[in-house]
């Protein structure tokens, strides 16, 4: 899923299932075989030689890719990162997240940028072949349906887009969030800081933002933080703006600073 | 500056009359917007009515060829249309083109005789003709005074009782034979005149009474006939049903008793025979005969011609006459010459509502000469309604002085007066005969638009509805500054919304919630439906304007970059060109839009007018599927299979308002009666029209969806997991997993002794076994059927949670193709579950919830802490069971066991057998192999089942005993007990049987061969002291 | 107690198996112990008699020593056998036998060694008894007497009944008186051979008034 070139991203691979691996292989050194054993409660099973199933081998991948757990030369997993990172889904994503973004030659990282500048323009796509379809158009790697499926769970939860049926609607308030918590309280960002911040701390996202305007998905996200008080979008009249996505009928398509207030921080 | 509530008043009683009368002919010409394309039809026959072979002309080219009539033909103009389509307006036009026109009016020549509605009567007609000089010649005018007096002094006593007598004299010489026979006609005629059969049918609210209001009203229609007498009027209340039977003469009695008297068909039969005689009834006693009046009329155009003169009589609504009267009138009507040569020629134009005209054509068909047909079409494109709006306006705008001045000076439209009122900013203007005439407080559009969303698009209703209705609530608002009403909707105009996703920011305003309805009408209606602020218009409207009718607070949202808008166009009609296009008929619409439509107009109607939501069956649906499909609920440590069951139960969603009736509280996603509902559940209905997110404002409906979820999902999630949710381990889970546990010790599954990750295969991986122990512990008994019967479901639900639940889910919940079916389980929280359960040894009691928001985990809790109530009774009577079998193995021993007792005991028990081989004693194999065990074995087990019983009687922990006891050792040792005691028995019996038998043999008495021993010792001793010799 | 009853209960099926199984030999057993309690009664009653007897001072019977001894092993053999229970015919004859001969002796001596002294005694009872006054008591004497001459008395108490009859007989007979002559007479009397010329005799005339006797004598041809 998040190799550090070309690669699958094949479904199996959950959040919720990379986390239960990680938790398992923090109790304990084990192999490939013995993961899969636990996984699968055949850890008393004496007669168990099933083969490995595709879902954990994907699984410990993934928690592999994102630097949770590595292997030695014995192929025994350990526990890499600390207890507090996994304590929590919300731990886990703040850390994954800041493995995500980082490579981006990852094919994970290269169709997120992608999704997240097409705007309005994924608004008509309603089938997942369409969007695999849409990517190689876009001349990225190759990836089918199969890709997109995987990489959409990773959308939803690592906060860049919201599933309705069978499309994804942009929208990336809770990645924003996860990435202001090292923000003090009460700062103010201008916007030109608050583009020159979404540039480094969240990548992504970094190619379709910029002093001329930020792009939908991180438009909307900072207009829901709003709606939940968890920031202020300001815009003083004479002061310098960026322009938000534009939408009808809401009272700001611009802003020139952004204050983040208490109810930000978890 | 003319106040306000002046103008208001001059609307009223002036312009547009609220009494309803007739306007005066001032205002008539002043707002008369002329007829431009009536449809005309030779002759009556509406068969051959098909619209593309009539003519159309104007009102001009009617009046021109066929009311100036040059050729001064007889003829009857029949004006057709439905109500309120103006054809009394174009009757009244003609007339009063025609007495104005001075060219071709000659009142010398030419007598005109107007009947307007509210004197249809023939009496009114007959006053009329007087008032007007018709009736030059004494004599007649005498005869028509006498008529009109006539008519009025009848004493409605005796008008009665002729109506009466008239029906009865009509049935009793009735010899046709039709409906009765002759005789049959005198019996019910004398029927008729039994007293008390008269005074009833002459009650208040009669038959008779019913036939003199009708007579009298002047509306009457052939239909309405058939109703003066009903089967009611002859079913008699019982004290005139007892005084006919008492005091009737024989012929009345008998009809009555026999014919009538509760039988309905009889009685239906009667009462439609009397009706057919309403007619001529009614004619007969109007006290004006066909005879009166139609002598009347044909004197009237003898004299006329006489004089030289000829008559047009234009009637306006003809179908407001009764039979009566319009009987009458085709006297007026015959066609003069032939046999009438000495009768005035006739032009009539009479109006006729559509629905009449079929039975009015009955009588008249061969007579009507024309036809003009007013139909909708005539009057309502939009350059027509905007004029006439414009020149009703300007007439309230001017002065009565101006207005009749005009018409006095020939009311020439080129001469039209100008008011010459305008706002002091643009505003919209129609151009009249050259003249700018402002429609303010109206502009082009909301003209229009008021106009199309009419029920009836009526000029009529135009006028009342629209311009009359809005201009009131206007001017008071104008007057008094305060208390605004304008623009507020009156209930008969269907509503159009604002543009929805500006309807948020007239919402967020901070105008009270009468100002932002009356301000979302405005924008709606008035202007484009936005609420951008652009150039000094908000939302297309001038900024001045809506300050002055008190709503200056809002100044609309700046949003200035125009954005390419998709979606249906909204036309923003500014400017001042006139337009004729015609109002566009609405295409054929597939289903799935009318169905869409049908949705967006019920929020609006929920939303803006508080109605019931009555699709709230498809919009609970999507907005379930949104909010369960919206959050990644396994990836945040919300089990997927319990939120997946969850979104299949019902009841998940509750909107305020809605036809369906889920309950607030059992729902997880409660939507209020705000605007950010109805901007989630408009975004869902063109989501679902659409099927994807391409449509106009897409975003705009993500962002207030998204922002929502996010602001309710802490909500949701308490709603379906209250506050068990957790981290790295799930409650619902750590009860489940004690719940099977606990259930499977009592089904004595041997799991005591396992470890955590055997016991997690066990429990989650395996069915339970169905125990074939039966327990001497009938409360363990009982536990077990309650498990296995009342509460197999919930035991099975536990099962499926507990398995589901701690499985991961790969896919969004609510979208079929998600499935658990790969096992991939989130173990560590499992073995955290493990590690607490071990910890407080299964007794979660301290920590269960005692109630909570969720029917669906206090289903497992409830089922939990039942379980642990009867765990407790079992094992207290488990206790006393094990002292007891205790008891009774120390018992049958004889001692405390141990293993050496055991030992011996057992083999003691196998050399019994062996002796009741030996003895051929028969016994019962059966019992023998329950010992046919290698001694240690059997002295292991028991001691194992005493062990365990014994050191249980010291324990009090419930758990640590049922475990001890799932096994049901002490039933095990208790049939080990009940064998030694059976076997006991056996021994005990075969010995008293032997001792038995024993004594028949017969025995030696023992002191006799004691006493012959002892006889033989003395003997013995006597013998050697014997002297013995030779 | 269950090892109680079962213990309880072995033995007494096997009790009953023994005994069911001897009981042929019981009742041989037990016939013969009927038998030999039989014989020693008998034998007991022997002695007690002959040591009656001699007590009396009728006579002394001894036993020669060979019957005492076959007496005596016979009495021994019959005391093991009894106590093992294998007491069988054979030897309850053997004692049989011994106590038979034992008894035949002891009526032979008593017969031929104990009686005839007292025959005579009989015989005067006997002539004289129609002398006697007490008739019936004589009869019964003589009955009782004659009787036990016959064989060996049954008891001691016979033997006694014995010894006090033959005392009364003797006090019978001397109570008659009698001389010499008269017993010459008498017994020429009894053989009816006495003559009135007997008569001249004074001395028996005058016995024969002392003894009243003159009715009971008759004359005959």
């Amino acid at each position: 899923m998040f190799k550090n070139y070309y690669d699958r991203m094949r479904p199996a691979a959950t959040p919720e299932r990379v986390l239960s691996i990680c938790r398992i292989v923090n109790g304990g050194k084990y192999s490939a075989n013995e993961i899969r054993r636990i996984c699968q409660l055949k850890v008393c099973d004496p007669e168990d030689n099933a083969p490995m199933d595709e879902a954990i081998r994907y699984s410990i991948s993934a928690a592999e890719e994102l630097g949770f757990i590595s292997k030695d030369s014995g192929g025994i997993y350990h526990f890499e990162k600390t207890e507090d990172e996994i304590s929590d889904y919300i731990s886990f994503r703040k850390t994954v997240q800041k493995v995500a973004f980082v490579n981006k030659n990852s094919t994970f990282f290269k169709v997120t940028e992608w999704y997240i500048a097409q705007n309005e323009r994924v608004f008509a796509i309603n089938k997942f072949e369409d969007f695999s379809a849409e990517i190689i158009k876009a001349g990225l790697d190759r990836v089918d349906e199969n890709d997109v499926l995987g990489w959409r769970f990773w959308m939803r939860f690592l906060g860049i887009a919201y599933q309705f049926h069978k499309t994804l609607i942009p929208n990336m308030n809770i990645r924003i969030q996860d990435a202001m918590q090292e923000i003090p309280k009460g700062t103010e960002l201008t916007c030109a800081e608050t583009v020159e911040w979404i540039r480094t701390s969240i990548p992504e996202a970094a190619s379709s933002c910029s002093m001329e305007g930020l792009c939908l998905a991180i438009s909307n996200g900072l207009r829901t933080l709003e709606e939940e008080k968890k920031i202020k979008i300001i815009s003083t009249p004479d002061a310098a703006k960026v322009g938000l996505y534009h939408l009808n009928g809401v009272e700001l398509n611009d802003f020139s600073s952004i204050v983040i207030k208490e109810e930000m921080y978890d | 500056m003319t106040r306000w509530t002046d103008m208001a008043d001059r609307m009223d009683k002036l312009v547009i009359k609220k009494d309803g009368t007739a306007t005066d002919i001032e205002y008539f010409m002043a707002t008369h917007v002329p007829f431009q394309d009536l449809e005309f039809v030779e002759f009556g026959e509406t068969e051959s009515f098909v619209s593309s072979s009539n003519l159309h002309l104007t009102e001009e080219e009617i009046y021109e060829r066929y009311i100036v009539n040059k050729a001064n033909k007889h003829q009857m103009l029949i004006v057709r249309g439905t109500n309120g389509t103006g054809k009394s307006h174009l009757i009244c036009w003609l007339y009063n083109r025609l007495t104005a026109d001075r060219v071709n009016y000659d009142d010398s020549r030419e007598k005109v005789i107007f009947l307007r509605r509210l004197d249809n009567t023939i009496r009114g007609a007959i006053q009329q003709m007087l008032e007007e000089g018709l009736v030059q010649e004494t004599e007649l005018r005498e005869k028509f005074k006498k008529f009109c007096e006539a008519a009025e002094s009848q004493d409605e006593a005796e008008f009665k009782i002729t109506i009466y007598n008239s029906y009865a004299m009509r049935v009793a010489t009735d010899t046709s034979g039709q409906v009765y026979k002759p005789v049959m006609c005198r019996n019910i005629s004398s029927f008729m005149h039994d007293s008390r059969v008269q005074d009833y049918m002459m009650r208040e609210g009669g038959p008779i009474d019913r036939c003199y209001n009708r007579i009298n009203s002047g509306a009457n229609r052939t239909g309405d006939a058939d109703t003066i007498f009903t089967e009611k009027d002859f079913v008699f209340p019982a004290e005139v049903a007892r005084s006919i039977k008492r005091d009737s003469a024989e012929e009345v009695r008998g009809f009555y008793i026999d014919e009538l008297r509760d039988d309905p068909d009889a009685i239906a039969k009667l009462v439609a025979y009397l009706n057919k005689y309403t007619s001529t009834v009614m004619q007969s006693c109007a006290n004006i005969s066909s005879e009166n009046a139609r002598d009347l009329f044909v004197n009237l155009r003898k004299n006329l011609y006489a004089q030289g003169k000829n008559l047009t009589l234009f009637i306006e609504d003809f179908t407001s006459l009764s039979i009566v009267e319009s009987e009458l009138l085709t006297a007026l009507v015959v066609e003069n010459g032939g046999k009438y040569s000495d009768l005035c020629r006739v032009s009539s134009v009479i109006g006729i509502t559509d629905g009449y005209y079929d039975s009015f054509r009955d009588n008249f068909k061969n007579r009507v000469t024309k036809q003009i047909i007013v139909k909708e079409q005539a009057f309502s494109d939009e350059r027509f309604v905007l004029e006439m709006a414009a020149r009703y306006l300007n007439a309230i705008y001017c002065s009565p002085e101006q207005i009749k001045s005009w018409y006095e000076d020939g009311a020439y439209q080129d001469e039209l007066p100008d008011s010459g009122f305008k706002p002091d900013f643009v505003w919209d203007y129609v151009n009249v005969q050259g003249r700018e005439l402002t429609l303010y407080p109206f502009n082009k559009k909301s003209i229009i638009g008021l106009y199309n969303r009419l029920k009836n698009k009526t000029p009529r209703y135009f006028l009342e509805y629209v311009v009359r209705y809005f201009f009131g609530k206007f001017a008071d608002g104008m007057e008094y500054g305060d208390g605004w009403e304008f623009p507020g909707l009156p209930g008969f105009i269907r509503s159009s919304p604002m543009d929805g996703v500006y309807a948020n920011s007239v919402e967020k305003s901070s105008l009270s919630e009468k100002d932002q309805q009356r301000l979302k009408i405005l924008l709606a209606t008035w202007g484009d439906g936005t609420s951008e602020a652009k150039d000094g218009n908000v939302g297309g409207v001038s900024y001045a304007f809506i300050q002055q009718i008190g709503l200056g607070a809002f100044k609309g949202i700046g949003g200035s970059e125009s954005s390419v808008q998709r979606g249906p166009d909204s036309d923003v009609i500014s400017g001042s060109e006139p337009f004729t296009r015609a109002v566009t008929q609405p295409t054929v619409k597939s289903k799935k839009e009318v169905k869409f439509e049908k949705r967006i107009e019920d929020i609006e109607s929920w939303y803006e007018d508080k109605k019931q939501l009555a699709y709230s069956a498809d919009y609970n649906k999507w907005v379930r599927d949104f909010v369960v499909q919206g959050i990644p609920w396994q990836d945040e440590e919300a089990p997927g299979a319990l939120v997946d069951r969850r979104y299949k139960a019902s009841d998940f969603v509750f909107i305020e308002g809605a036809v369906t009736a889920n309950r607030e509280e059992k729902s997880v996603v409660a939507l209020k009666r705000d605007p950010e509902s109805r901007d989630i559940i408009t975004g869902l209905a063109y989501f679902n029209y659409y099927s994807s997110w391409d449509f106009k404002h897409a975003a705009y409906y993500q962002m207030k969806m998204v922002s929502w979820l996010e602001k309710n999902i802490d909500v949701f999630k308490e709603r379906i997991f209250g506050s068990y949710l957790g981290s790295g381990v799930q409650p619902i889970i750590t009860w489940c997993l004690a719940v099977e546990y606990i259930q499977r010790l009592i089904m004595g599954e041997d799991i005591g002794k396992l470890n955590k990750e055997q016991l997690l295969s066990k429990l989650i991986k395996t069915e339970p076994k169905s125990p074939n122990i039966l327990h001497r512990n009938t409360v363990w008994n009982d536990t077990i059927t309650f498990l296995k019967n009342s509460n197999a479901s919930i035991a099975e639900y536990i099962r499926a949670i507990l398995k589901a639940g701690s499985n991961s889910m790969m896919g969004v919940i609510g979208d079929p193709s998600t499935s658990g079916a790969v096992e991939c389980y989130r173990t560590n929280e499992l073995y955290v579950s493990m590690e607490h359960l071990q910890k407080v040894n299964w007794d979660l009691r301290g920590e269960l919830p005692d109630k909570g928001d969720s029917r669906f985990y206090m289903q497992i809790v409830n089922h939990l802490l039942n379980i642990y109530d009867k765990l407790a009774h079992l094992v207290g009577k488990e206790k006393k069971l094990a002292q007891e079998t205790i008891d009774s193995l120390e018992k049958i021993l004889g001692e405390k066991p141990n293993q050496q007792v055991l030992i011996n005991a057992i083999k003691c028990i196998r050399s019994f057998y062996c002796i009741c081989d030996t003895a051929h004693v028969p016994y019962k194999t059966e019992l023998k192999i329950k010992f046919d065990i290698k001694p240690i074995e059997y002295a292991n087990r028991v001691m194992e089942l005493y062990n365990v019983l014994d050191e249980s009687i010291k324990q009090d922990d419930m758990i640590d005993l049922l475990k001890a006891y799932s096994g049901n050792p002490s039933g095990e040792l208790s049939n080990i007990v009940d064998d030694l005691t059976a076997l006991e028995e056996f021994a005990q019996a075969q010995e008293k049987a032997h001792k038995n038998l024993q004594g028949n043999i017969e025995q030696i008495d023992p002191l006799l061969v004691e006493s012959t021993l002892k006889k033989l010792g003395i003997i013995s001793e006597t013998l050697e002291k014997l002297e013995v010799g030779v | 107690m269950i090892v109680e009853s079962l213990n309880n209960a072995g033995n007494a099926m096997m009790t009953f198996v023994s005994l069911a199984n001897d009981k042929a030999a019981m009742e041989r057993y037990k016939d013969q112990i009927g038998r030999l309690s039989l014989l020693t009664y008998k034998l007991e009653q022997l002695l007690n008699i002959v040591d009656s007897i001699k007590e009396e001072e009728i006579a002394t019977i001894t036993f020669r020593p060979e019957m005492r001894d076959s007496l005596q092993d016979a009495i021994d053999s019959c005391g093991e056998r009894t106590k093992d229970r294998k007491l069988d015919a054979d030897t309850v004859n053997a004692l049989k036998n011994a106590v038979e001969s034992c008894r035949l002796f002891v009526e032979n001596a008593w017969k031929t060694e104990a009686m005839p002294p007292y025959l005579e005694l009989l015989n005067s009872l006997k002539s004289l008894k129609s002398l006697l006054q007490n008739g019936g008591e004589v009869d019964r004497v003589i009955a009782s007497i004659e009787k036990i001459q016959e064989s060996l008395p049954q008891s001691d108490r016979m033997v006694k009944n014995f010894k006090e009859d033959t005392i009364r007989a003797r006090q019978m007979v001397d109570d008659l008186h009698l001389i010499p002559e008269a017993e010459m007479f008498i017994s020429k009397v009894r053989l009816q051979k006495a003559t009135v010329a007997d008569l001249y005799d004074e001395t028996i005339l005058k016995w024969i008034k002392d003894n009243h006797l003159e009715k009971q004598l008759k004359i005959k041809f």
